[in-house]
């Protein structure tokens, strides 16, 4: 009954009390953990960057002008974790980007992939593309936000969203017309198969060092 | 069916995903202990940045300030410049 509030708790913590950090941690670790599946999938992984989030917006606390949601604040904050971690793990890529990503989409409509399934097939597929144009589509397309707030969530200018999300949407069209699969969906009103041998003849395919990975 | 289409389908289902299960409380608050290094005191950082900007200003200053024309200042010079026993009798001479 007598739970303290966000405030009453952020209050505190900024006076070092650690117990009220940790309840606004144990409050808000599901919805950021669900953020965070979107940047990794492996638990291990997702539980490590939620636990940065939380590390990083304790030390901006004293940045939090209270005038919003904590929630909608720290989510900026969980983007921002999660963009550098990709861009992290792209430097750190050594064989470079997958050829063969859409091998591993399973032969059925995409109604029936079920949620997790879902999920992981917009990471793998995400995944070809450099960081700023993965974060861009996943913010616009994948979880569905306007150009205001995709801009807030990234720190980006709005006109720098809407000219990375041109590029990063060409980029996708090319990949997928690369590999057949946006052909296959286009005839099955988005029924991906998995295997090469369906692409049909007439899509054009791109040469293996065409421009869908650079930056 | 367009890809951004696609993109949005399967986010739309992939948003049906259950939530994740986890615990992080004890290890963001291990995390914490553990960054709570002694680190730089910020106003000692501040001043000592004032200082420093201070000593820079004045020796800016003094170097492009033009040679001193009056005799005192002359002697000044002629002090700092040579310690010759010559300079010091004409110090003491009146």
């Amino acid at each position: 009954l007598n739970e303290p509030s966000d405030i009453d708790d952020l209050a505190r913590s900024l006076l070092g009390d650690g117990e009220a950090y940790g309840r606004l941690v144990a409050r808000y670790q599901v919805p950021i953990a669900r953020r965070m599946r979107a940047f990794a999938r492996q638990p291990q992984l997702i539980e490590e960057l939620v636990q940065e989030v939380f590390v990083e917006a304790y030390y901006s606390l004293g940045r939090y002008r209270g005038d919003g949601d904590f929630g909608a604040w720290l989510s900026r904050i969980a983007t921002r974790v999660g963009y550098r971690y990709w861009r992290r793990r792209d430097c750190s890529r050594e064989t470079g980007y997958q050829t063969d990503w859409w091998r591993g989409i399973p032969d059925a409509p995409i109604e029936e992939l079920g949620p997790s399934r879902a999920a992981e097939l917009v990471c793998t597929l995400l995944d070809q593309l450099p960081p700023r144009d993965r974060l861009v589509l996943q913010l616009l397309h994948v979880d569905g936000h306007g150009i205001a707030e995709a801009a807030r969530l990234s720190g980006w200018s709005q006109t720098r969203v809407r000219v990375q999300a041109f590029r990063a949407r060409a980029k996708l069209r090319t990949l997928l017309a690369k590999s057949g699969v946006r052909s296959l969906a286009e005839a099955a009103e988005i029924e991906l198969h998995a295997t090469t041998d369906k692409r049909p003849a007439d899509v054009h395919v791109l040469p293996e060092n065409s421009e869908v990975n650079s930056e | 069916v367009n890809e951004t289409e696609l993109l949005r389908r399967l986010g739309d289902m992939a948003g049906d995903e259950s939530d994740p299960t986890l615990d992080v409380t004890r290890q963001v608050k291990q995390r914490l202990r553990q960054r709570r290094m002694p680190s730089v005191d910020r106003k000692l950082a501040f001043a000592s940045l004032c200082a420093c900007t201070c000593a820079g200003i004045a020796v800016v200053v003094s170097l492009s300030a033009p040679p001193a024309s009056d005799s005192a200042s002359a002697l000044a010079q002629l002090v700092t410049s040579s310690t010759a026993p010559d300079v010091l009798l004409r110090l003491v001479e009146p």
